[in-house]
């Protein structure tokens, strides 16, 4: 029976070409550009980049921070380490939760240094942000899920809002470039940052967890008979 | 980081053989099969012998339509165990699920052998080891037999059990427990029990 399954085994391999991964990287290397080239248009049509009326040191901050921050959370979504099985789940968690947090407080923090900006205003209800968050964090999120479709073998779910983490931090980072509303201050106005910018992040991380299913590899492959 | 001077010789030729594989030498598929097939069947036999086979057929499937995924520098069999575990997870449900809705035998149903009055002798003695092995719990099993029978390192074999370390080492010492009991008695796990010679103490062995 062995051989007669190594055999089978062989036959089907040559009947069903797998990509190499020289290909692999190269469509990797494709989708990344084109998630780059969607976040970036999306800024564009969204004004582009807005600093004032922050201070500069304000937008260099708050934009660096978030910058950091989706940066660590983009490498514990896309990284598979060396067991190639994705990282431990303890990894998963803490970003999950921690980075999320981490941007709001620094968001908070940051912006409590400079006057009157977190006051109240009414009229700031935060959806033109949100919407771009959505639109900007699609091109990572959907990126990101494509190239780890069907590699996920642990953990899945964890890695699904991982990667809905990833985007949202990515979409954070982009508003920080552009949100301000004319003539006023208010960069940091409560209500206004939970709707126009957390929230897309915990819409993708619902995405993310939805989806997961999607990271999984379908089994059976093939039916081989024996 | 894994330390390639404790790799034996096999390991290495089966990691070169699947980078080549990985970077489009269809060939190396036959030499990555023929290194650890073996090892798979005797990780998945004592949990189903019906599907070892073709779970050992579908992990390659696996192995095959993601070998543009394989790291560079990476080691394949902890990555090839962890993907034939899955796959037995996902069977051994299935089964499990089919079973429960036929209202037929539980899927651990301990093989028949020999009257109670026979001898000990080592053939009995191994299907004893079997039919232990695969009645204790999954996780101690596949602890037991990813360190013992398949020489992965501790925290190889916690990677391809998505758990840590500590706990690898506690399962497999949980499942040596257990065959020794079995050994010692045939009590340990409400099995079959054994009337007559009862054989000394010992570990797995290989």
């Amino acid at each position: 029976m062995s051989s007669r399954s190594r055999e089978l085994l062989l036959r089907w391999t040559s009947s069903a070409p797998s990509p190499t991964r020289a290909k692999v990287q190269r469509q990797h290397r494709l989708v990344i550009a084109a998630a780059v080239f969607w976040t970036m248009a999306v800024l564009w049509l969204f004004r582009g980049v807005r600093g004032a009326p922050r201070p500069l040191w304000l937008a260099l901050v708050t934009s660096l921070g978030a910058a950091a921050l989706a940066f660590v959370a983009l490498h514990v979504a896309g990284r598979r380490g060396h067991s190639m099985l994705g990282p431990a789940k303890r990894v998963l968690v803490s970003a999950v939760i921690g980075v999320p947090l981490l941007l709001v407080t620094w968001k908070v923090m940051a912006t409590a240094c400079a006057h009157g900006m977190a006051d109240a205003w009414v009229g700031r209800s935060g959806t033109r942000c949100m919407i771009v968050a959505l639109l900007g964090g699609a091109g990572p999120f959907f990126s990101m899920l494509w190239m780890r479709r069907r590699s996920v073998l642990e953990r899945v779910r964890w890695t699904g809002a991982s990667i809905g983490v990833a985007a949202g931090a990515v979409a954070w980072a982009l508003n920080e470039l552009r949100c301000r509303p004319a003539g006023v201050l208010q960069v940091a106005y409560l209500p206004h940052l939970f709707v126009g910018h957390l929230l897309p992040l915990v819409v993708f991380i619902g995405l993310g967890v939805a989806l997961a299913r999607w990271l999984s590899p379908s089994w059976p492959i093939a039916k081989i008979d024996h | 980081m894994v330390d390639r001077d404790l790799m034996s010789e096999d390991e290495r030729k089966v990691d070169a053989a699947m980078e080549r594989y990985a970077d489009g030498d269809d060939a190396a598929f036959g030499d990555v099969y023929d290194a650890l097939v073996p090892q798979l069947r005797s990780f998945l036999r004592p949990a189903t012998r019906e599907h070892a086979e073709d779970l050992v057929q579908q992990t390659f499937c696996q192995v095959h339509m993601a070998r543009g995924s394989f790291i560079r520098g990476a080691r394949v069999k902890p990555w090839v165990f962890a993907i034939a575990r899955r796959l037995l997870i996902d069977r051994l449900r299935r089964v499990k699920h089919e079973a429960a809705a036929r209202s037929e035998q539980p899927l651990w149903a301990p093989l028949r052998v020999h009257g109670p009055d026979e001898a000990l002798s080592a053939t009995e003695t191994a299907t004893q080891l079997r039919e232990t092995l695969g009645s204790i719990p999954a996780g101690q099993r596949e602890a037991l037999v990813l360190l013992r029978g398949e020489g992965l390192s501790v925290r190889e074999a916690a990677v391809v059990l998505g758990t840590t370390a500590a706990a690898v080492k506690l399962r497999a010492g949980r499942a040596l427990q257990a065959l020794r009991r079995a050994l010692e008695g045939g009590r340990g796990l409400g099995r079959r029990k054994r009337s007559t010679t009862r054989p000394r103490s010992g570990g797995m062995g290989s």
